[in-house]
């Protein structure tokens, strides 16, 4: 069976402050790490090639360092990372990013499952897993908790608000990990250190892929940056109301 | 032929377009009615019409709601099976290629997850997801949406320019409560929806029972944490339950007997950073301060008015903590 | 020159972290209180690979060098003084001495289960009337057909209650002592003849379990000799040699953890109006400590570098370990006073770490003993020999 995780790397929020008065970001230690959602996505496909037997294999987008990225997932235990690398696929949004996947799985041919986090800390959108899985033709599940493969179906079970499902899809499919769904690994150490020593991901570009500017048109673009309203430590309220009022507001809850 | 009939036989991407869901009791949920009610203020400084969508079964009820909010036009896919979100996304799209919208709106919900993405991906087109702000520019006439990063660290703004239909999802109190005449005049078209030969390819049981995996204290989202001053213990477990938080306290809260030693937060407990931090009836001295520094948002209720976590709060309320927490159950429903 | 760490190993130094930071970190608590470093976590650690981070991959270890033993030492030493003390006396200087001089086949008998940490090791020199004065150990090793007859105690060893192979030091030749006429034993734990003590109750490093051992005429097949017959004493002290670097970084783990919470404690803090951060001196013990922490991390992870490289670095690991051990104290300490109160009680951290870090000036050879290794190795170097 052949299972295709798509990671991407997004800075470590640990590395940086918002001030939100001055409404800047200071990177104090500019670090980028694999999007923790797609870490419980190889987690779960890690999980299926011990219980069912497969292929895992990691693609990943991004400028050089995403081959770190790749590294990691093969330390953790993938079988192979490629690195979807070229001029063309810079400032990909979601539109490209699920074409340049989609490509890829294509290329890999008789992938049966594709799995990806449920969204990317910076962006938050949690749209590629559905995309991808339209620009394959192939049906995707959401939030998945427990995935598990049995005769050309794929099972799982799935987060709706505060209840559980079981669902059921054909494959090849397209699965969405729930974040928290699993505690992903660490990997083996042994694997940290060969995975700069005797391993280089594959690295596919535009030409690799057959694609061609005008199909990596990017649709979105970001027009700036905007802040959470400043703290207010000390605001009394006069009312429980007002209190849901004020938390709804701030998107607390 | 109505008054709104379309003369042009090459579709032209035009009008906005709202998702609307329905609710219990067969109605238009409040958050779509707010999104109709913002795309009406959108399609007004357009001149343009507002469109919505209804998919499901028992719908006769639902449009008059959504043309009070504003909508010019209710479709309404009103069938059987109906259910399954590709049934529904393979009667949206064709739909809505028979007339392509220039925006289409989505409340943030599960079924917008499930669709607004693959519609996105299938049009050629951009997704402003999770927009907790949203305008037209009329200059440009392009929609500029606002949407949280980081788990709501910063927020990034951005737009599709040049793509259309425009698609976003909208978080709730985006727009605000929409304004509601029920005088307003608009159409129902019942929409012709033909699943023959047409088989799900994914299938949904349940509910079932599952219990995922556990979050530690340390890595809550959200706290809801009692002190000496608490009251009642029940109360705050409750609370608890419906904020979906995990339950906590200072260090008399241990000696009170309600927690136990892994659920004390403070210097000599747990360090926590929750995005939500509720603290019933607790002083707020700096034993305990240090082990909430890191908490985005801090809630403090307590009945003496000059205690430090009052001052230091993110909002507080002063009274009786048993009192408040009723008043706070209720407004939560 | 090039300072950064070398990619797999700054790999290495984020997994290690997330791994100590998530695993072992919570547990810190737990483990002092109740003695005990669960079994569990000790499984988690040896599939992730920690039991044989420095050997080579051939033997089954993880091939990250000494660099990446340091680092791991160093990101234990941020969390828990007793796990580092099981790792730290299993690998650094349990294995290890098997590693340096032990033969092709014993070390392919014995390592890989040990780097899988499928078995645990230790490192048995110490007797009653042996402790810095080493040389004067008496336990005996007699030759008989193809073993030796091992009969003896040793005391204070780290994993000895819970080991499954030693390094035993014995003397062969009476008559040489142990300056030529000790050897050194891979023992099995499982033979017979061999039983552990009481596990001492220790002022700090409660999960770590030390006790004294029985070897009542216990044979040891001659496979078992590590290094050469007579020159045992050299093995241990090769082996004790490279330990101490590691034992250097751990303590700078521990340094650094102090100054970390010292200063989020001195953030929140606040007295005379103002947090414990914007007073003087507050910030000179602040200042005081970051730069013994900098300092210290030259040293270290140069001398791993200088023993990755095959090159000379006695003198340097006996300042590390010398170093390490005196600035963590003074951290710790530091740590402790800025913390005020809340640094006596047991249900914080620096109290823990305070108790847990005395017994770094004194076990791995005390500071005097590092002081007289480094000065002989500076004198060395003039002409100049001096007698231990």
């Amino acid at each position: 069976m052949k299972i295709v995780v798509a990671i991407k790397q997004v800075l470590d929020p640990r590395g940086f402050t918002v001030n939100r008065k001055a409404e800047k970001i200071f990177v104090n230690r500019e670090e980028y790490i694999i999007n923790p959602p797609d870490r419980c996505a190889l987690e779960a496909a890690l999980r299926l090639k011990e219980a069912a037997g497969a292929e895992v294999i990691v693609l990943a987008g991004g400028p050089e360092r995403a081959g770190d990225a790749l590294r990691q997932a093969w330390a953790m235990g993938a079988d192979r990372g490629i690195h979807l690398t070229d001029k063309l696929f810079a400032g990909a949004d979601g539109l490209v990013a699920a074409k340049l996947l989609a490509t890829a799985i294509r290329k890999l041919a008789d992938v049966d499952l594709a799995l990806t986090g449920d969204r990317a800390l910076d962006t938050g959108a949690g749209e590629v897993g559905p995309r991808l899985a339209e620009a394959l033709g192939w049906p995707h599940i959401l939030a998945a908790h427990r995935v598990e493969v049995s005769d050309g179906m794929v099972k799982a079970i799935v987060a709706v608000g505060k209840q559980f499902f079981a669902v059921q899809a054909q494959r090849p499919a397209v699965v969405v990990i729930a974040s928290g769904a699993n505690q992903p690994r660490y990997g083996n150490a042994a694997r940290v250190i060969n995975s700069y020593r005797e391993w280089n991901p594959e690295v596919w570009n535009a030409a690799d892929l057959g694609l061609a500017e005008s199909d990596l048109k990017v649709a979105v673009e970001k027009r700036g940056q905007a802040f959470p309203p400043e703290r207010q430590p000390g605001t009394l309220l006069s009312s429980a109301g007002e209190l849901v009022g004020l938390l709804k507001r701030q998107r607390v809850i | 032929m109505s008054f709104m009939d379309n003369m042009n036989t090459t579709p032209e991407p035009r009008d906005i377009w709202v998702v609307a869901e329905v609710g219990t009791h067969g109605k238009p949920t409040p958050l779509s009615l707010e999104i109709v009610g913002g795309a009406r203020m959108m399609a007004d400084g357009l001149g343009c019409y507002v469109h919505a969508v209804v998919m499901g079964s028992g719908l006769e009820a639902v449009a008059q709601e959504l043309i009070a909010a504003g909508a010019d036009r209710v479709h309404v896919a009103d069938a059987p099976n109906l259910e399954h979100p590709d049934a529904r996304c393979k009667v949206l799209s064709e739909l809505l290629a028979a007339q392509p919208p220039e925006v289409l709106l989505f409340g943030a919900t599960r079924l917008a997850d499930e669709l607004a993405p693959r519609l996105a991906q299938r049009f050629d087109t951009g997704l402003l997801a999770h927009c907790i702000a949203l305008y037209m520019d009329e200059s440009e006439r392009v929609l500029i949406g606002t949407h949280p990063v980081f788990d709501g660290e910063y927020y990034e703004v951005i737009a599709c320019p040049s793509a259309r239909p425009e698609i976003a999802t909208v978080e709730p109190n985006t727009f605000g409560p929409p304004y509601l005449d029920s005088y307003r005049f608009g159409e129902t078209e019942p929409v012709a929806v033909d699943l023959t030969g047409f088989a799900s390819r994914v299938s949904m049981t349940g509910p079932m029972d599952y219990a995922p995996l556990g979050v530690p204290l340390r890595k809550a989202r959200r706290i809801v944490s009692a002190g000496r001053q608490a009251g009642d213990f029940e109360l705050v477990m409750q609370l608890a339950g419906v904020l979906e938080a995990h339950v906590a306290g200072a260090r008399e809260a241990l000696d009170e007997g309600w927690i136990t030693e892994e659920q004390v937060v403070g210097a000599m407990g747990e360090s926590v950073r929750p995005d939500l931090y509720v603290a019933v009836g607790i002083r707020g001295d700096t034993y305990h301060a240090f082990g909430i520094r890191d908490a985005k948002f801090v809630v403090a209720i307590h009945p003496e008015a000059g205690v430090p976590l009052l001052k230091s709060a993110d909002a507080g309320l002063v009274g009786d903590p048993p009192k408040i927490l009723t008043e706070l159950l209720e407004s939560l429903k | 020159m090039d300072f950064d760490l070398k990619p797999e190993h700054q790999a290495l130094r984020r997994f290690l972290r997330e791994f100590v930071q998530e695993e072992i970190k919570p547990l810190v608590k737990q483990i002092d209180r109740t003695s005990l470093v669960p079994d569990e976590l000790l499984k988690k650690a040896a599939a992730a690979g920690l039991f044989g981070i420095p050997f080579s991959q051939k033997y089954g270890g993880m091939g990250a060098g000494e660099m990446g033993y340091c680092i791991l030492m160093e990101e234990l030493g941020r969390a828990d003084a007793s796990t580092t003390a099981i790792l730290g006396a299993h690998t650094g200087i349990g294995v290890m001495t098997m590693y340096l001089d032990g033969t092709e086949e014993l070390k392919r008998r014995y390592l890989p289960d040990l780097c899988a940490g499928r078995k645990i090791a230790a490192f048995a020199l110490t007797e009653a009337n042996a402790g810095s004065d080493a040389a004067s150990i008496r336990m005996r090793a007699v030759r008989e057909g193809d073993s030796y007859i091992l009969d003896g105690e040793k005391m204070w060893i780290t994993n000895g209650p819970v080991a499954d192979v030693l390094s035993v030091l014995a003397i062969t030749d009476p008559s040489l002592g142990a300056r030529g006429g000790a050897t050194c034993f891979a023992v099995e734990s499982k033979w017979e003849g061999f039983s552990a003590g009481k596990r001492e109750e220790k002022m700090g490093l409660h999960g770590s379990p030390t006790a004294a051992l029985k070897f009542d005429n216990l044979r040891v097949p001659q496979e078992n000799v590590i290094g050469k017959v007579g020159l045992g004493f050299v093995t241990m002290m090769k082996t004790l040699d490279v330990g101490r670097v590691s034992l250097g970084a751990a303590t700078l783990g521990g340094a650094q953890a102090a100054l970390e919470a010292a200063m989020q404690w001195a953030k929140m803090r606040v007295q005379f109006g103002r947090n414990l951060a914007n007073m003087q001196s507050i910030q000179f013990m602040v200042a005081d400590m970051a730069a013994e922490i900098e300092s210290l991390r030259s040293l270290v992870y140069r001398t791993a570098w200088l023993v990755d490289a095959g090159r000379p670095f006695t003198k340097e690991a006996g300042m590390c370990k010398l170093l390490g051990s005196e600035i963590a104290s003074r951290c710790i300490d530091r740590a402790l006073q800025i913390h005020g109160a809340l640094g006596f009680t047991r249900d914080g951290w620096v109290e823990r770490a305070w108790r847990d870090s005395r017994i770094n000036e004194i076990f791995e050879g005390t500071n005097e003993i590092q002081r007289i290794v480094i000065a002989s190795e500076l004198f060395q170097e003039i002409g100049v020999r001096i007698r231990p």
